[in-house]
């Protein structure tokens, strides 16, 4: 040991010492240039090195080389660059002489050596044996947005990306592989830089219902690389938290030599990509005065003198205009287009600075970043200032040690879009014929909503008075840090220790004055997120006999997040310039605090045999504090295998030059279900200005993780040397123990317990392709990938779980077994009765009332099935269903004829995307899809003659409803505020496939002749656009939409949700 | 040293793994307590007592809708077009309900879950007391009692079927999740209820208020209307007696004193209390108050009442009603404060007059009817004929307790026709469904 650390310390005295023995002889040198064999450009930053020592140097923007002083006599030259195959030659040295030799090196299109990060460590491209897609960082900072997740969408097989919503800091739906789970959460496990980060939303929902999203503070310019574990194999060695994926995001990491700088710079207009058709002021009274008429006439015809007085007609309609929201003279000359009002065009503007270089000892990076949105939607903006650096140490040749650090400001605003203020009121509630101002001046109409005596969201119709009554600002710090030490012991053995800090904090302020409420409200919330996590990693690896190449790696971790909340609010405020909760008169305080601890220790082996034979098996026991202590510990083992049949002598396919064979089996977990659900709680009450206690959860001590089995077969291959190479996988994914809310018996006094009974089944196919189809100086690669997912609950105990909460849902989604999660409960739409008419339904009876033909359908509501036949009536006009025995019939039983309809997540999904250049011209069009899926207009049933006549504006396709006997549509009659259209029906189910042209650039790479007279390494224009046309028979505004994120039962919902952004943006990328 | 080192290191990382990381897993609620040591003290009895009123506090108990509920369904309230109603309240206005209307649905869920808290103080009282009987333990008890009393009597109400004779499940132990309690008979439920009332009225502190807890007073005033709707008129009017004769409690001269900011009047036996930070009353602003855009205005059926009985000098009409805008709404429920009045006691004179009225007793069921016809402004009633005396009886009844929960009920008492569609009393119409997610999970449940 006293040797080995002599030679350490006197190695570099030696070296020196033989350098400038050796700069004393004669030496020679050798320079060349390095070319793309098919392009023929010149490479600069190629790296060339001779074997078996340190020396190397890179080529300058000429592409050229130059090796000076070395020894004479034979030396072996590698050149690698990323993304070409490493290339070697000999060459002799003479002494005294510079020789040359040039490089002409081609594409490695398989990139097989490439080291690819997996958890906790790396390993080469051609040794996986799992299934893991990979994002090439180009491909995320290429695109102008302002989050790192858009910029997967339709790149990774396997994962579904959606964005809920266009507005700025949207959250944003990720399903890899698709939904797990019913109860727990299905979103991925997020972890940067070996750090299981903060993710989600943490703004506050009271009024505000869109959620923000915490990812959108990291930077996407400071990212390296993204990769998505998928297969248990990749995932399980993160065990309870593995079942939905895990996204592993790397850093960028600073490169040795001079230092770089890169800048960019984007700005870019938005507007929304599609607006909802709703009718304006003309056509308003027009529908209204008919429906009016029609109830009118409706009334004289059952002889229902209630409705014959309220529908009067005479005195020129005088009842219709006291019944509507504005007086006849106002609303015959008003035309107020609402939705124009909160909608904006809208502007991004982005700006990063990075720095890189140091020496071999000491590589660091500094990434700086400023981004605004001022959103599509008025008061909607997001701002980001983030600043990070990363340091990597070589303190000596058995220990490097590094950190790095990352914090982000960002600040978000925001009014209210679902009801109240914001985009949701204005395309509902706010009627075209209320004008936005009234006669002095203020806004129209705006006593104020208050219901329930707190500030009720779906109260106000005018917009313009919220815009300007509300303020709400998120103000949001987040940092990502952490610092590590490796120890090499010896060649083969290696320890790492990690210890990773991630800190949220956020202060929100709101206020809303006396224009639109009662008492003005002010409010101030705080959320504290702590987290901090400690890794070590023991890495053994090493290579016997040439062939058998095996590594080893055991490990532990723990982790720590705590969560503090804490706000008050206050009322009755002395001065309208006074805002700060704290200056009201009347005032309160609220807060939470929680939080949760995972330990884990795990462990893997991978095992190569002569580069053909691969095999992975790892394993990884977690505890966590979510569960009793009983039942805190699971186990989670996976393997896999893989083969790579054409480095086999055997294997003499000539097109077919790459394939391998690869099949991986595992159990994953999923405990994302809260934190105390095991343990029965009683938490605090208050009355009579008591304080007291009530029973918030009963309790399971039986309580255990969520678990996934999941199988995948694939395989990677490749054609013409890697012209043409991809994937094919197909996976089935078993979950089962799945934590459920079991409801039982409300008699007991509560509603459910948290159960794990559930049994899900997920499968699919995953097929990628890259084709290099014109390599030559136009270039044109090509990019598809295409996904299936199929997801069926096979058993969730004969259960029927509807939406998020136990006692409203919306949207009708529904988890039931045999069918997809989040199908709909719906009864089948059959169209509008042509004319008058009896519909026979058999073996049944109506036991209300002895002639029930006298009455309309609306009459008609114990409908009971038996023996005899019998013969409804229904109007012209009147809307027509399917009962449960496939008959058309006028009345609307939900409980005996709902079915179960669609499915809200795709069958089949991905993207294509071309890439054409020549020579610095770079145009790259992408197209994703989305089939099968489908979309619940909750709000349709509203929006098309369901609230005419209660003060909501409806949609113009109304205008194709029935109008006299004989019409054949499907828009039923127009009634004063019938409820003939507000029923849970298919009739507002849509098709939600789209295909899409989600990104079109042109860009431009000024070339060296012209950058190194600006100095420059690189100048790139661009002018892209995103979400530029969108192919979909989708009614509303845009069929990409998700309602509620955090909930897997309700999706592919629709309430008033606000639409995606079609975006124009110019930029600019510089390199010095 | 090289060894030393690796040996350093590899203690510092143990020392991790030993100190840290055990804890990480060993987090604990800060904002609740375990359900084991929940109930463990006088004070844990206390506290889920107070838990319990609150829950009576819940917009869709006797925070509002338990009162609105039957308004909706009886046709007392139209639609204001203030405000847009939601889809359960339309269905009840229709008459259409589906059994997942949350109104209904919360009803049940909300009572059996305050239920369920009281079923676990009465458990827990024998054994944090023993064998020692004191004031505090009887109040205890005594307003469990009445708490789950008055829950069930209006569950009974609106979900019993008087065809089928089925009420609700009666579960007075805390039961275990795995249990599936079939509706009991509606005389099941009344026979409790009244056994319960009669044990709390004689254990619960006979004062005028407990500190705005339930009473004995409270008690028997609820075991008077549990009689009422039990047409034992002759039990009834004793209670009534008994209350009204106590001294404790004296009419107000302006009827709307009965609705004021956190003011428990002096004709008020039990109250639901507000405070600034935690309201009783808001769901009812939101149903009524002209500030909030009310959801609902009286009736042209209820103002007919006014009309033709008395016309429109009565006080009950002159305070309690404003015209704005060509409609006439209600101000009952103008204050963002307003303790409920969830007894007052011209409903015990009015109950006691129809009982007298009933058993034959009119000289004594005119002088009860005119002390509440006197108050509010108008002349003695002085005939006898029985049957004109009970309709005044109801028309007074309907005009002093109008959207305080009493007229739904009352119609179908009287088995009158309710609604605009003139529906027979005991129509299924009229009738809240079981919760579907409820049969879901306990088929021993009959839908209604």
């Amino acid at each position: 040991m006293i040797v080995k650390l002599l030679r350490k310390m006197f190695m570099p005295v030696c070296l020196f010492l033989l350098g400038t023995v050796a700069a004393m002889g004669q030496t020679g040198s050798i320079q060349g240039v390095v070319t793309d064999k098919m392009t023929k450009e010149t490479l600069p930053g190629a790296n060339i090195y001779v074997e078996g020592t340190t020396l190397g140097v890179s080529t300058d923007l000429d592409g050229r080389y130059k090796l000076e002083n070395l020894k004479p006599g034979p030396v072996t030259l590698t050149v690698s660059f990323i993304g070409y195959k490493k290339s070697s030659a000999e060459v002799t040295v003479v002494a005294g002489q510079t020789v040359t030799h040039d490089f002409a090196i081609v594409t490695d299109q398989m990139m097989l050596d490439e080291l690819v990060v997996v958890g906790y460590g790396t390993q080469r491209k051609m040794d996986i044996t799992s299934s893991i897609s990979s994002v090439k960082v180009q491909e995320i900072t290429d695109i102008s947005v302002p989050t790192f997740e858009t910029a997967l969408q339709g790149r990774a097989p396997g994962v579904q990306i959606t964005q809920d919503n266009g507005m700025a800091s949207a959250s944003v739906t990720v399903r890899v592989r698709g939904t797990s789970s019913i109860y727990s959460s299905s979103q991925p496990l997020y972890v940067i830089d070996g750090v299981p980060v903060i993710t989600g939303s943490y703004t506050s929902t009271s009024g505000y219902p869109d959620k923000s999203n915490v990812l959108s503070l990291i930077n996407p310019n400071d990212i390296e690389s993204i990769v998505i574990l998928k297969d248990a194999s990749a995932a399980a060695i993160y065990g309870s938290r593995s079942t939905n994926g895990v996204v592993l995001i790397t850093t960028k990491q600073g490169q040795a030599g001079k230092t770089k700088f890169n800048a960019g710079y984007y700005y870019g207009l938005q507007t929304v990509t599609h607006k909802l058709d709703v009718l304006n002021g003309p056509d308003y009274l027009k529908y209204t005065k008919e429906a009016w008429t029609n109830s009118y006439i409706r009334a004289v015809k059952s002889g229902n003198t209630a409705q014959i007085t309220q529908f009067d007609t005479s005195n020129n309609y005088a009842n219709y205009w006291s019944a509507l929201a504005v007086p006849e003279e106002i609303a015959e000359k008003t035309n107020t287009n609402w939705i124009d009002q909160t909608i904006r065009t809208g502007k991004v503007q982005s700006a990063y600075l990075n720095a890189t270089g140091g020496t071999e000892k000491t590589r660091f990076f500094i990434g700086g970043g400023y981004d605004k949105t001022n959103g599509i939607l008025v008061n909607n903006d997001f701002e980001r200032i983030s600043a990070k650096v990363k340091v990597d140490n070589n303190a000596f040749d058995w220990l490097s040690v590094g950190m790095n650090i990352g914090i982000t400001y960002g600040t978000y605003v925001q009014v209210p879009t679902g009801w109240a203020g914001g985009l949701g009121t204005a395309q509902s509630r706010s009627l075209p014929i209320v004008p936005i101002y009234d006669t002095l001046g203020g806004p129209y109409d705006t006593l104020p909503y208050n219901s329930e005596g707190f500030y009720d969201p779906r109260g106000g119709t005018n917009v313009v008075a919220y815009l300007y009554s509300q303020e709400y600002k998120a103000y949001q710090t987040y940092l990502l840090g952490g610092v590590y030490a490796e120890i090499k012991f010896t060649k083969n053995l290696s320890f790492r220790s990690e210890f990773g800090l991630n800190d949220f904090f956020q202060r929100e302020t709101m206020y809303e004055s006396t224009l639109t409420r009662e008492d003005a409200h002010g409010e101030d919330r705080r959320v504290e997120v702590d987290k901090y996590d400690i890794t070590n990693l023991l890495n053994y690896k090493r290579i016997f006999n040439e062939v058998h190449d095996l590594g080893i790696m055991v490990g532990m971790s723990s982790e720590s997040d705590d969560q503090y909340t804490v706000g008050a609010w206050g009322e009755k405020f002395p001065s309208p310039t006074l805002k700060n909760p704290n200056s009201g008169t009347l005032r309160d305080g609220y807060g939470d605090q929680t939080g949760y601890g995972f330990l884990s220790y795990f462990g893997r082996v991978n095992y190569t045999y002569k580069e053909k034979y691969q095999l992975t098996v790892s394993m990884r026991r977690d505890g966590s504090s979510r569960f009793g202590a009983d039942k805190r510990y699971g186990i989670f083992p996976a393997g896999s295998v893989g083969w790579i049949i054409s480095q086999e002598k055997f294997w003499k396919v000539p097109v077919l030059t790459y394939l391998k064979l690869r099949a991986s089996y595992g159990l994953t977990g999923n405990a994302e279900i809260g934190n105390f659900s095991y343990i029965g709680l009683w938490g605090t009450r208050q009355y009579n200005g008591e304080g007291g206690i009530g029973p918030d959860n009963i309790g399971n001590p039986y309580l255990h993780w969520e678990e996934s089995s999941q199988f995948d077969v694939g395989i990677d291959y490749g054609l013409l040397e890697g012209r043409i190479s991809g994937g094919l996988d197909y996976y089935y994914k078993y979950s089962y123990d799945m934590l459920l809310r079991k409801n039982i018996p409300q008699t007991s006094g509560f509603s459910s317990v948290m159960w794990n009974l559930g049994k899900m089944q997920n499968q699919g196919f995953e097929f990628f392709i890259t084709s290099n189809n014109m390599v030559r100086e136009f270039k044109w690669i090509t990019d598809i990938n295409i996904s299936t997912n199929a997801n069926k609950i096979i058993d969730i105990n004969d259960q029927r779980i509807s939406g998020p909460d136990a006692n409203g849902t919306y949207g009708n989604n529904i988890a039931v077994a045999g069918h997809p999660i989040g199908a709909w409960e719906l009864v089948e739409y059959y169209g509008v009765a042509p004319d008058d008419g009896y519909y026979t339904i058999t073996n049944a009876y109506y036991t209300g009332n002895e002639d029930p033909s006298k009455f309309n359908t609306a009459d008609i509501t114990t409908f009971q099935y038996g023996p005899e036949q019998f013969q409804v009536f229904a109007q012209g006009g009147d809307p027509l269903f399917v009962n449960q025995y496939g008959e058309v019939t006028p009345v609307w039983d939900f409980d005996k004829d709902r079915n179960i309809f669609g499915n809200p997540y795709p069958t089949i999904y991905g993207g294509i995307n071309n890439t054409f250049s020549y020579k610095g011209f770079v145009l790259s069009i992408m197209f994703t899809f989305s089939l099968g899926n489908d979309i619940y207009r909750d709000d349709g049933k509203f929006f098309e003659g369901g609230n005419l006549g209660s003060n909501w504006n409806q949609m113009s396709i109304i205008s194709e409803r029935w109008q006299k006997p004989g019409d054949v549509t499907d828009q039923p009659i127009l009634l004063w505020n019938s409820p003939l259209s507000t029923y849970n029906t298919t009739r507002y189910l849509d098709d939600g496939s789209y295909l899409r042209l989600k990104t079109l650039t042109i860009g431009y790479n000024f070339p060296a002749s012209i950058t190194s007279k600006l100095k420059l390494d690189k100048l790139r224009l661009y002018i892209m656009g995103t979400n530029i046309f969108t192919f979909t028979n989708y009614l509303g505004w845009d069929p990409e939409v998700n309602r509620d994120n955090s909930a897997n039962v309700t999706q592919g919902v629709t309430y008033l949700s606000p639409p995606q952004a079609k975006t124009i943006t110019f930029g600019i990328d510089l390199g010095f | 040293m090289k060894r030393i080192k690796s040996i350093l290191t590899t203690i510092v990382v143990l020392g991790i793994l030993l100190t840290a990381c055990q804890k990480v897993l060993d987090v604990y609620p800060a904002l609740q307590i375990y359900d084991e040591a929940a109930l463990n003290t006088v004070q844990g009895l206390q506290t889920a007592l107070i838990g319990a009123y609150d829950k009576l506090q819940s917009g869709y108990l006797y925070g509002g809708r338990i009162w609105v509920g039957g308004d909706m369904l009886a046709d007392n309230v139209v639609k204001s077009g203030d405000y847009a109603l939601v889809y359960e309240e339309i269905q009840m206005i229709n008459k259409q309900l589906s059994p997942d209307n949350l109104i209904t649905a919360v009803l049940w869920s909300d009572g059996y879950n305050a239920i369920y808290i009281v079923n676990r103080i009465l458990q827990a009282i024998p054994l944090v007391y023993g064998d020692s009987i004191s004031v505090e333990r009887n109040t205890i008890e005594g307003e469990c009692l009445f708490i789950r009393s008055m829950l069930y009597f209006d569950m009974v109400r609106y979900f019993g079927n008087p065809t089928s004779g089925f009420g609700v499940p009666l579960v007075i132990v805390p039961q275990d999740i795995t249990e599936q309690p079939p509706r009991a008979t509606i005389e099941d439920v009344y026979t409790q209820i009244i056994g319960d009332l009669e044990r709390a009225k004689t254990i619960l502190p006979l004062v005028k208020n407990n500190n705005n807890h339930a009473t004995s007073y409270a008690a028997e005033a609820l075991l008077s209307r549990v009689y009422f709707y039990h047409k034992d008129y002759n039990k009834a009017a004793i209670a009534a007696t008994d209350i009204i004769e106590s001294g404790q409690f004296t009419l107000v001269d302006s009827v709307k004193d009965n609705y004021l900011d956190q003011t428990v009047s002096s004709e008020t036996i039990f109250a639901l209390i507000s405070t600034t930070l935690d309201p009783s009353c808001g769901t009812l602003n939101g149903y009524y108050r002209i500030a909030s855009k009310p959801r609902f205005i009286p009736a042209n059926s209820l103002i007919k009442i006014f009309l033709f009985t008395g016309g429109l000098a009565d006080q009950r009409y002159t305070k309690l009603f404003i015209e704005s805008g060509g409609k006439l709404y209600t101000t009952k429920f103008d204050n963002r404060y307003m303790d409920v009045p969830l007894i007052r006691l011209a409903e015990l004179y009015l109950t006691r007059s129809e009982c007298r009225a009933n058993m034959g007793d009119t000289v004594g069921a005119l002088a009860d009817v005119n002390v509440i016809r006197a108050r509010s402004g108008l002349p003695d009633l002085t005939y006898t004929l029985q049957s004109k005396l009970l309709q005044d009886i109801y028309y007074e009844r309907t005009k002093e307790l109008f959207f305080e929960g009493d007229s739904f009920f009352n119609m179908k008492r009287l088995e009158k026709n309710i609604s605009n569609e003139n529906l027979l009393w005991n129509d299924p119409k009229l009738l809240y469904k079981i919760p579907q997610r409820e049969l879901d999970v306990n088929p021993k449940l009959e839908q209604n």
